[in-house]
């Protein structure tokens, strides 16, 4: 299926970038790894005047810097994320999510940056950056702003974003001391799947009473857009890690995920997994803290 | 508006005519003759259009030829140096790896990068490697064999000091 | 050395492809590789609504376009086509009404694929919408909404077979089970879309048509007939195909389509599907809506099967003819079944037509009856092994039926199976959600009879063998991935004593090589390799009259070993091949040799007699063990074991590769795979990452074997193998799942929410009825709950 007609555009600096983006604004797009850009405009489902490509920028780093946090640039490939000793070691969800988004060669091209701002309600990293605080910066002509990740993402397919702005980076504060996250993901085939649910944890325990100090978890695929397990969340705060506290809070992420009906799977089987899920990557972070 | 662009792909530089909305696997296929990448789906989900570019894995379905300006291009094609098969090629023939041919090369790109990146892979990890590419008439069993096969003599080459 | 003793130089070796090289250079030529200079580029323009009269048609805003050649629709068709050209309904651009989401109405040839889809996007066409039927049982009871106006009650083919007394003896019976089963909607699924170059020649009047079709010589038939096309002014070539797996046996709207276009344009035109068009087209697995009722005696030996079988067919009438036969005919093996009534009945529904998946009616028939037999060794108090040991035919098996079995080593298949799987140490006695199955099957190597009415050889070789190219094999055959050539070429070179890798092979070409009957019900291997045989000894017929005077030995006493023909007595005495051939060529002419064959075709009088016997079976038994999560549903494979009776291997290597390949396809269809629509009849998943074919990571580890055998009918000893392995897999998998939980599921795909359902951890939507048995014997024969709790 042929590309709608467009002009392509590579701009050398993020300033050329920004000054592009105001001038057009809604008629342009940014090809990051082109995967769902690509597809999108071959069902015409955009066309736009301009796509103005990243390649030239150097967006793609990811930094570490203790009392910083992680930087991730927008044009890091998800397969950089997945391979990097420093995602691995302190925000191993991360890497989870990102090893399991479509196969070798998407993983090669996609972006975070592009994950995050298709904001598809399946999208496997905003799940697990939420449940670690992550923050996009979103740089325009006029400035650069950071926003939580959870109110970057408005809804499905829907960003915050300005039509002069793009995203420049995702920066996930230090993890909190005492934590460990975990994601998992779920479909039916064991490579190239769209999630039907999929559920991230980010617990913290305290060192000396054991209690759950800190938790945040979110799921997706199971609502418009990643949602945060808040009551569950408060389900665990305070209290033991024990088996009868977890199986409660992933009882309370079942109930309180929105799943629908579709041709994947039935919205009774998706809140099932929620469940399970929850149950299982609670499990895993609890014993990775405490070894 | 139509550009001419120049692509280099398998170390030559070719100048072609494109359109910005052109994409690289139908460049290659309909403008350079280039027909060993194959456009299986045109969306991405079978792996049949696999090419390397700067030596990382691209679906060239969905790949803007336009972006590829600059960039090294390695296609099928390419595989084999004058005439002399690559030992990922061999091994395919050798082992039974190929029925109909259509998934065979990009499951011959998807395995040179992942030979490339992991000399030594485990059989999990060749699954792995090759799990974006579908096939429909091996059940993938003797692909497997091959891949295995392959990084055993790349290795065996690479330790006589022949490289490959 | 096999079988009865012959030994072999290299039909039996693990031979590398000939094409192997080309293939792994994407040095192949498919289809849409191809390119004629002044080539146009066609699109179609497709139905958005599944039932509907064609009101109107506008192509003005269309034809243009700058750079659009020509514009066509249903007005410029003369006629429509069908397998068989019975009750012909499938138009090359549909006129009048169309009958399913995604059929073609309408084409543009144009300079290029953009241009030509952007005038497709101008053509307006307007529907008046008819009722839109998705299920065969509901389109039976509304004759008021016909989707063909000769189909009362929209039924397209009925049928019946019934030999001896059914209802009488199984109410005689001890042991009667019953159960329904639904097999999906599946889709063949081969990675290369369907092509079509067309070639008309305005000087010649010769139409060449270069297209991935498997069966050359029938395509050919039908572009005469629909396209008031003389035969002889057709030349089909078939290039590399990228999978068929029996999808590509009948000519694409496409096809005829791009053959219009080139008439009327004078110029070539390519036309190569979208997936999305891919999955439109179809022409994969029928769906099956089965009910059987199965008797047994006190031994656990079946006295009688009643069988009803509901086809889903579909816009149009495809293979469905020979599917509701074939479904028949594939009862009666591989187990004696001495009773049965079968009522078939194929129905027309507003969805993308099924036709012809590879191991046809099989997969439908072994998922019913290798499930009733676990049912029925329950009951008799046999395990699934036994019951299928009593019951396998034998060597020189004859039904009811004019299906004979000369050969088989079915029994065989299943000790092996057993054996490797540890099947009766596991079976009833592994862990709560695990459990073991077991499954057999068989399919024919090619039909006794045509597709067509007719009394020609069903393959044809010839062979010209000269010193400036050697040794040249003509022969209609056409090679769809699965290794046809190599094993021609081996077969040639094992006759004249040449190397495989020599034989000059032309094939797949209608105006180049002898008629053929085509590449289906995997009759490629065996019949050409009678062909073969007939026409090489022709050949050494003339050559040895010669050979024998320059060795100094009998003519009969001669054969054709490495490049030489030797004394079978003496084999110093000796001469080089090609030096007796340059002696023939010189004294005596041409040394052509002709084969053909044409298998034996039995007599009988019932109805669908001409669609099942077969000169010969290959067999298989297949065992499953499985893991299943209960929190999550997902079934785990942990083993797979196969044995396989496929004769001789010609070439042992791509049968391995053949049979993995079609246990994939099976294990896709038990667990992933079908294609869903919406209420509208547009489908859903027109695409690979909603229809779910198994990848690497998906497949367990298979263990398979080909079992010593050799079948003494066969020219070489050689069964099909390409098939029948898709057959047990779904029903080595139901089997296992039973085996591991108490339930017996009865459709697939088996997805891990219907396990949920049926466990009752959830609940399953309102709608949806879930094909579930619920009478069992597993709690008494395991000692525990239905949870599984010991008791």
């Amino acid at each position: 299926m042929s590309l709608p007609p467009f002009e392509y555009l590579a701009p050398g600096s993020t300033a050329e970038l920004a000054g592009l983006l105001a001038a057009h604004r809604e008629r342009c797009r940014i090809l990051a790894g082109g995967t769902d850009l690509v597809n999108w405009m071959a069902e015409k489902i955009y066309r736009p005047d301009y796509v103005i490509d990243l390649r030239r920028l150097q967006l793609a780093g990811i930094t570490y810097e203790k009392g910083r946090g992680l930087t991730i640039g927008a044009a890091a490939t998800i397969e950089s994320l997945e391979r990097s000793p420093v995602i691995r070691e302190f925000y191993y969800a991360l890497v989870q999510a990102a090893g399991q988004i479509g196969s070798p060669q998407i993983r090669a091209m996609a972006t975070i940056g592009g994950n995050c701002c298709n904001a598809s309600p399946c999208a496997d990293m905003p799940p697990p950056l939420i449940t670690l605080e992550a923050r996009v910066a979103l740089t325009s002509a006029r400035g650069s702003r950071e926003v939580p990740l959870e109110e970057f993402i408005t809804g499905n397919r829907q960003t915050a974003i300005a039509p002069d702005e793009f995203l420049e980076y995702v920066r996930v504060p230090d993890p909190w001391p005492h934590s460990a996250c975990r994601y998992s993901p779920f479909g039916l085939r064991a490579a190239q799947e769209i999630d039907i649910a999929s559920v991230a944890v980010n617990v913290a325990l305290d060192p000396a009473t054991g209690l759950f100090a800190k938790a945040r978890i979110a799921m997706g695929a199971v609502a418009p857009f990643a949602m945060r397990a808040l009551k569950a969340e408060a389900s665990l705060v305070g209290n033991a890690p024990s088996g009868e506290t977890i199986d409660q809070a992933a009882l309370v992420c079942s109930r309180e995920c929105r799943p629908i009906d579709d041709l994947r799977a039935s919205a009774s089987y998706r809140r099932h997994i929620v469940g399970v899920l929850a149950r299982r990557m609670l499990r895993d972070a609890v014993a990775a803290i405490t070894g | 508006m139509k550009r001419v662009i120049e692509l280099t792909i398998n170390g030559s530089a070719y100048d072609v005519v494109i359109s910005p909305q052109d994409l690289l696997i139908d460049v290659l296929r309909q403008k350079l003759d280039l027909t060993g990448t194959k456009k299986g789906c045109g969306q991405g989900d079978c792996g049949t259009c696999t090419v390397l570019i700067d030596g990382r894995r691209a679906l060239a379905c969905l790949t803007l030829a336009i972006a590829c300006e600059g960039r090294r291009i390695l296609t099928i094609e390419g595989m084999e140096k004058r005439g002399v098969l690559h030992p990922i090629q061999q091994a395919f023939i050798d082992k039974g790896a190929v029925q109909c041919g259509y998934c065979t090369p990009g499951m011959v790109m998807s395995a040179k990068a992942l030979l490339d990146e992991n000399p030594a892979p485990t059989e999990h990890e060749i699954k792995l490697g090759i799990s974006g590419n579908l096939c429909r008439c091996t059940g993938y069993v003797k692909i497997v064999d091959a891949v295995r096969d392959a990084a055993g003599r790349l290795q065996a080459g690479a330790d006589s000091g022949k490289g490959a | 050395m096999s079988g009865n003793g012959q030994r072999f130089n290299v039909v039996g070796k693990s031979v590398p492809r000939v094409e192997g090289a080309d293939k792994v250079r994407g040095k192949s030529v498919f289809t849409d590789d191809m390119k004629l200079p002044g080539m146009l580029y066609a699109k179609l323009k497709h139905s958005t609504v599944a039932h509907g009269r064609i009101l109107k048609i506008d192509t003005s805003k269309a034809a243009q376009v700058p750079g659009v050649f020509a514009v066509m629709t249903g007005d410029d068709c003369a006629k429509p086509y069908s397998v068989n050209n019975y009750k012909p309904s499938e138009w090359p651009l549909a006129k009048g009404k169309v009958v399913y989401y995604g059929e073609a109405v309408a084409a543009v040839a144009a300079m290029d694929e953009a241009t030509a889809e952007r005038a497709a996007d101008l053509i307006d066409v307007q529907y008046e919408e008819l009722p839109v039927l998705l299920d065969p049982r509901e389109a039976l009871g509304r004759d008021d909404a016909r989707i063909h106006e000769w189909a009362e009650h929209n039924v397209g083919y009925e049928g019946l077979q019934q030999f001896g007394p059914v209802d009488d003896t199984l109410e005689k019976s001890p042991h009667v089970v019953e159960n329904s089963f639904y097999s999906s909607y599946t889709h063949c699924g081969f990675l290369e879309p369907q092509s079509t170059l067309a070639d008309y020649n305005t000087g010649t009047g010769l139409l060449t048509v270069y297209t991935c079709n498997q069966l050359p010589h029938y395509l050919q038939q039908t572009i005469a007939r629909t396209l008031d096309q003389q035969m002889e002014k057709i030349r089909v070539v078939i290039p590399t195909v990228g999978g068929a797996f029996g999808g590509k046996t009948e000519a694409t709207p496409s096809c005829l389509v791009a053959c219009m276009l080139s008439r009327a344009t004078g110029r070539p035109v390519k036309i190569t599907y979208t997936r999305e068009e891919v999955f439109h087209q179809n022409k994969g697995r029928h769906p099956a809506h089965m009910t059987m009722k199965m008797g047994f005696d006190n031994e656990g030996r079946i006295t009688a099967l009643d069988f009803d079988c509901l086809l889903d067919g579909g816009g149009h009438s495809s293979w469905g003819f020979v599917v509701m036969w074939f479904i028949a005919a594939l009862m009666h093996l591989p187990y004696k079944l001495p009773v049965v009534r079968y009522k078939g009945k194929r129905v027309y529904t507003n969805k993308p037509t099924p036709g012809a998946q590879r191991c046809l009616g099989g997969v439908q028939v072994r998922m019913a009856f290798e499930c009733m037999l676990d049912m029925g060794a329950e009951k008799v108090g046999l395990n699934p092994y036994e019951i299928r040991m009593r019951n396998a035919v034998e060597a020189g098996y004859k039904g009811p039926t004019v299906i004979e079995v000369r050969h088989t080593e079915f029994k065989k298949c299943l000790e092996s199976v057993a054996a490797r799987s540890g099947f009766v140490g596991k079976y009833g006695k592994l862990p709560y959600g695990r459990g073991i199955g077991m499954a057999g099957g068989h399919y024919s190597t090619g039909g006794a009879f045509l597709l067509y009415p007719s009394f020609r050889p069903h393959s044809t070789a010839q062979i010209r063998v000269d010193t400036e190219a050697g040794v040249t094999l003509y022969i209609g055959a056409t090679a769809i991935g699965q290794g046809a050539m190599t094993v021609l070429c081996q077969m040639v070179a094992e006759e004249l004593g040449v190397d495989y890798r020599e034989v000059h092979l032309v094939c797949q070409d209608t105006m180049l090589a002898p008629m053929d009957n085509g590449t289906y019900d995997s009759r490629l291997t065996y019949g050409s390799g009678h062909a073969i045989k007939n026409a090489a000894a022709d050949i050494k017929a003339k050559l040895f009259d010669v050979a024998a005077i320059m060795v100094g030995a009998g003519k009969d006493h001669l054969e054709c070993v490495n490049g030489e023909i030797r004394s079978i007595y003496e084999p110093n005495r000796k001469v080089p091949f090609r030096k007796a051939v340059y002696q023939y060529l010189s004294s005596v002419g041409p040394l052509f040799g002709t084969g053909e064959y044409t298998p034996p075709q039995p007599k009988g009088d019932y109805d669908g007699k001409l669609i099942g016997p077969s000169p010969a079976f290959g067999f298989t038994a297949q065992a499953a063990e499985v893991e299943v999560d209960l929190e999550t549903g997902q079934i785990k494979v942990v083993g797979y074991w196969e044995a396989g009776d496929c004769g001789k291997a010609i070439n042992p290597m791509a049968v391995e590769g053949q049979v993995e390949g079609a246990i994939s396809m099976g294990l896709g269809a038990a667990f992933f795979e079908e294609m869903v629509m919406d209420a509208k009849g547009k489908m859903l998943n027109p695409n690979f990452h909603d229809y779910k074919m198994p990848t690497a990571l998906d497949m367990p580890d298979l263990q398979t074997e080909i079992v010593d055998s050799y079948d003494p009918t066969s020219a070489y000893g050689n069964k099909e193998v390409g098939e029948g392995p898709v057959g047990p897999v779904i029903p080595a998998i139901l089997n296992a799942v039973y085996d591991a939980i108490g339930i017996r599921f009865t459709e697939v795909p088996l997805k891990p929410e219907k396990v949920l359902w049926a466990l009752g951890t959830i609940e399953a939507p309102a709608e949806r009825r879930l094909h579930v048995s619920s009478e069992s014997t597993y709690c008494a024969r395991r000692g525990c709950a239905p949870d599984g709790t010991p008791l």
